[in-house]
């Protein structure tokens, strides 16, 4: 809230006969501080900047201004979620805009995050409105049932009156187990480079289930979708170690990515991008706390707690020499830092794509002895009773 | 991710002369005069569009496809095993991996409300039906003109469908927004693509997710 809204609150309060009373403004300072204070979100942006000098910093230092992607549209249209049994059904009279709160506390915004997740159009995808409605779409795209919603997927209300289909960060971050909608787990099974193809005739499938090329680099470099549950452990965001993550930090990177991924011709409205920080940063209380106790911890401890460091399972980057894996996604992109995220384990046991390419399906297959692929190699060459003891505590982190 | 291959010396004069930042109609400096649509002489005339239905040739490439083993996925090894659609062609690359294609339709009655895009096929040269736009052709667009556009993901896919252009328009070719970003991001040529966001043609430099 704006120091002259304050003044203007206090003052009627103080002119009025019941006790003033402070409107509420429990929410901490920086919250306030990224909705209303351009000056600041630009510091923090530039704070968060890893390598000024690679693509992804030079564009946001470039546009993230109030002149350029600060004076875009706010874009929060009518929406509604593509119903599982009625894909193709399109309750034009049901769609809504997001209810942005009026007092901006943590909790409502927070509130706010949580529904955006599942039903803020983060990326129009009219190739999905050929796709959706066919009988094999879950099948064939990897498409989860979400509590009755089709793929994360919803349907937006369009200013010429025409709708079409629109992903939301559930449609890649959640998934299903047991018919139980888990978000922040990474769907493993979609599959984008598929949905795309179909939309235009057909063709192959260029990156695989799970994957996606996020970078505009020249080059086909798709990564694995991120398990975005322990988003709050990760001292830095992005597969290269791109970004320093707080909260402030991960909602200009939410903020920024939407813009992007909206074309640069609107931006989300910033109570979305704050509420959708603290949603996820809220979804590290879903996963287990590591144990630091019997031979697994202790395998562990010896080979791993370098850079899979203390209760997070994380720590500082490390350099791409130490790991040597996804040289076109890690070095060779315009993210590049020189250093590599060491990604949080807390949660890698439910993880069906691991390394930033997704080059293993399971922990068995990326600690196998004599695998064939390379990078990574730490525990590949323990006994077996020690790799059987690593494996069963990696498991455990749920 | 791909990128469009750079636009002509033509196009990055008129990008460099024609501004971004508002409709293009009433632009001063915009360049090319109308020669078609006599009711509106200030409308540039856009590189690409579409003034008549075209009818599909149906010729395809015959090149033969060169499929090692063990190599990318194949889910065919030559044209002849494609004989499940129209004008069956085995092709692909060592990168994407090879598989079977067909014509889908020949001209624009067979799809529908959407434009039947000759060799517009994903990564192949097959005729496919869009299905996206809101035009087909100049004549339903008024005094504007009805073009092809890239989507969401860019040159990822090649057209995904035909808009109409319009009045708000802040580009008209891809040369247009050869300034506006260019060289900000590693590989980014930004295009002129139809944005339904906003109802209207503007650059881009989108790339699918990010």
């Amino acid at each position: 809230m704006s120091a002259r809204v304050v003044a203007l609150v206090l003052l009627v309060a103080a002119c009025s006969a019941p006790p003033a009373t402070v409107p509420p403004v429990d929410e901490p300072s920086s919250i306030v501080s990224y909705l209303d204070d351009a000056a600041f979100r630009r510091r923090e942006l530039e704070a968060s900047l890893v390598n000024p000098d690679n693509g992804y910093s030079r564009k946001r230092l470039a546009m993230y201004t109030e002149a350029n992607w600060g004076a875009l549209p706010i874009w929060n249209p009518p929406a509604v979620r593509v119903a599982t049994a009625q894909p193709a059904t399109v309750e034009v009279a049901q769609m809504r805009a997001l209810a942005l709160p009026s007092q901006r506390t943590e909790a409502e915004l927070l509130a706010l995050g949580r529904e955006a997740f599942r039903s803020y159009p983060s990326q129009l995808a009219t190739y999905a409105n050929s796709g959706l409605v066919r009988n094999d779409a879950a099948s064939r795209y990897g498409l989860f049932d979400g509590d009755g919603q089709l793929g994360g997927f919803v349907y937006v209300k369009l200013p010429d009156g025409t709708t079409s289909a629109a992903v939301t960060c559930s449609t890649c971050h959640s998934t299903t187990d047991g018919g139980r909608w888990i978000a922040g787990r990474a769907n493993a099974a979609f599959r984008l480079d598929r949905m795309t193809a179909d939309a235009v005739g057909g063709g192959p499938d260029l990156w695989g289930p799970g994957r996606l090329d996020v970078t505009g680099d020249g080059v086909d470099n798709p990564t694995a979708i991120t398990d975005l549950r322990p988003v709050r452990f990760q001292l830095y965001l992005q597969r290269a170690a791109t970004v320093r993550n707080d909260l402030v930090k991960l909602a200009i990177r939410i903020e920024t990515l939407l813009i992007t991924n909206l074309n640069e011709s609107v931006r989300p409205p910033r109570e979305v991008a704050m509420g959708l920080a603290l949603y996820l940063r809220s979804l590290s209380e879903s996963l287990v706390e590591p144990t630091h106790e019997g031979d697994g911890a202790r395998v562990f401890a010896r080979e791993c707690s370098g850079c899979h460091q203390g209760d997070t399972l994380t720590g500082p980057p490390v350099a791409f020499e130490r790991v040597k894996t996804d040289a076109n996604i890690l070095v060779n992109s315009e993210r590049a830092t020189g250093g590599v995220r060491v990604p949080s384990l807390r949660g890698v046991a439910d993880r069906s794509l691991l390394l930033s390419s997704g080059a293993f399906a399971t922990l068995d297959a990326m600690f196998a002895e004599n695998r064939q692929e390379s990078g990574h190699l730490f525990g590949t060459t323990l006994g077996a009773d020690e790799r059987a003891a690593l494996l069963g505590y990696l498991k455990s982190l749920r | 991710m791909r990128n469009r291959i750079g636009s002509t010396l033509l196009l990055v004069t008129m990008g460099v002369l024609a501004a971004c930042g508002g409709a293009l109609q009433s632009d001063p400096n915009a360049l090319a005069i109308d020669g078609g649509k006599s009711d509106a002489p200030t409308v540039r005339v856009p590189e690409h569009h579409r003034a008549s239905a075209t009818k599909c040739d149906g010729v395809r490439s015959d090149w033969v496809p060169n499929i090692s083993d063990p190599g990318p996925p194949a889910s065919c090894h030559t044209h002849a095993e494609c004989t499940q659609g129209k004008n069956g062609r085995c092709s692909g690359n060592v990168h994407d991996g090879w598989r079977c294609n067909y014509d889908e339709c020949q001209s624009d009655t067979e799809c529908g409300k959407h434009v039947c895009e000759c060799g517009g096929g994903f990564r192949s040269d097959n005729d496919v039906c869009l299905n996206e736009g809101n035009c087909k052709l100049d004549a339903e667009c008024g005094t504007q003109y009805c073009s092809p556009t890239l989507g969401m993901c860019g040159d990822y896919a090649k057209t995904v469908g035909y808009y109409c252009h319009t009045p708000k328009d802040e580009c008209v070719d891809d040369g247009d927004c050869a300034r506006v970003d260019g060289g900000v991001s590693v590989g980014e040529r930004p295009y002129c693509a139809y944005d339904p966001k906003v109802s209207h043609w503007r650059c881009s430099a989108a790339q699918c997710e990010g």
